[in-house]
């Protein structure tokens, strides 16, 4: 077994802070309660209240905010997919 | 000076308690893995899929100045497992490659999948493919050698970094996803399952 060094380069210790303040807003964001999603759900039920509208309406009503929701998220993971190559590339 | 052998689990350092203990933040990790209701499975899937790449691609980043050719000239997750590179272009035969060169590959191939628009889709309306979770459950098995590799051959530099409870949360998030889904055979997870279960008996208690 060799003895392996454990004292970093400069540009390791940048790159690690900046990793660090990644996770810790990542992960502050996702376990904020309620998520941006729940908040989001809350409103769109607060707005049907005052709507007065039928239930079939509703309804519909909710099932586009589900289509906006789902398609948000593909265009999130596009975007997160887009920068995680840029990183790639950094370190390559 | 003398390393103690790895063998015992009284000696790995990423199981004692004042590393394995530390994760960001105090909320339940068990809710942010959960389906939200009535959403696509395969979109839900495939956002965490990205996500969690560049969390691995991110950590292991900041370790590649110490996992060299010669630091590691084999892909191994501790003593007792080693992994070899397999794919269908270049190596259709599994080579014995050092470890950067593994995750190199490893990282090119999951970038590739997440690239192929039959695969991963981007634009709206277009459905995934049938066999969408097969891919999932293969990019899944792989990105955990990576953290496996990590946790058992760099966690030193992981400590002297301060990024235990960045990794620590990083993989337990993973992992609650990974058995959400059922997205890895419980045997791939054997070089770490001291671990998991350690950070899963965490969780029960939140
Ligand atoms: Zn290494």
């Amino acid at each position: 077994e060799i003895e392996r060094s454990t004292v970093p380069s400069l540009s390791t210790v940048e790159q690690s802070s900046s990793t660090k303040i990644f996770f810790e807003s990542y992960y502050h964001r996702l376990l904020t309660n309620p998520s941006g999603r729940s908040r989001r759900r809350l409103q769109l039920e607060r707005q049907l209240e005052t709507l007065g509208i039928s239930e079939a309406d509703k309804t519909e009503m909710r099932q586009e905010w589900m289509a906006n929701e789902t398609e948000y998220m593909r265009l999130m993971r596009e975007k997160i997919s887009v920068n995680s190559f840029l990183i790639l590339k950094t370190i390559g | 000076a003398k390393k103690p052998s790895s063998g015992s689990s009284l000696q790995k350092q990423y199981l004692q308690k004042e590393y394995a203990q530390q994760t960001l933040g105090s909320g339940n990790l068990r809710l942010a893995v959960h389906l939200p209701e009535g959403e696509d499975l395969n979109e839900w899937l495939a956002v965490n899929t990205v996500d969690f790449f560049n969390q691995i691609n991110m950590l292991y980043g900041t370790i590649t100045e110490f996992c060299t050719p010669q630091d590691c000239p084999v892909m191994s997750a501790g003593p007792k497992y080693e992994y070899h590179w397999k794919d269908d272009s270049q190596f259709k035969k599994p080579a014995r490659v050092s470890a950067p060169v593994y995750v190199d590959h490893l990282m090119s191939w999951v970038q590739s999948q997440l690239d192929n628009e039959t695969i991963f889709p981007s634009k709206i309306g277009i459905e995934f493919p049938p066999q969408f979770k097969t891919i999932i459950n293969d990019i899944f098995r792989r990105l955990f050698r990576v953290y496996a590799h990590i946790y058992t051959t760099h966690f030193p530099i992981i400590v002297s970094l301060g990024e235990e409870a960045h990794l620590n949360t990083s993989f337990k998030h993973f992992i609650l996803f990974v058995k959400e889904f059922d997205l890895i055979d419980s045997k791939e997870l054997a070089p770490l399952s001291d671990l998991i279960e350690s950070l899963l008996a965490q969780t029960k208690n939140q």
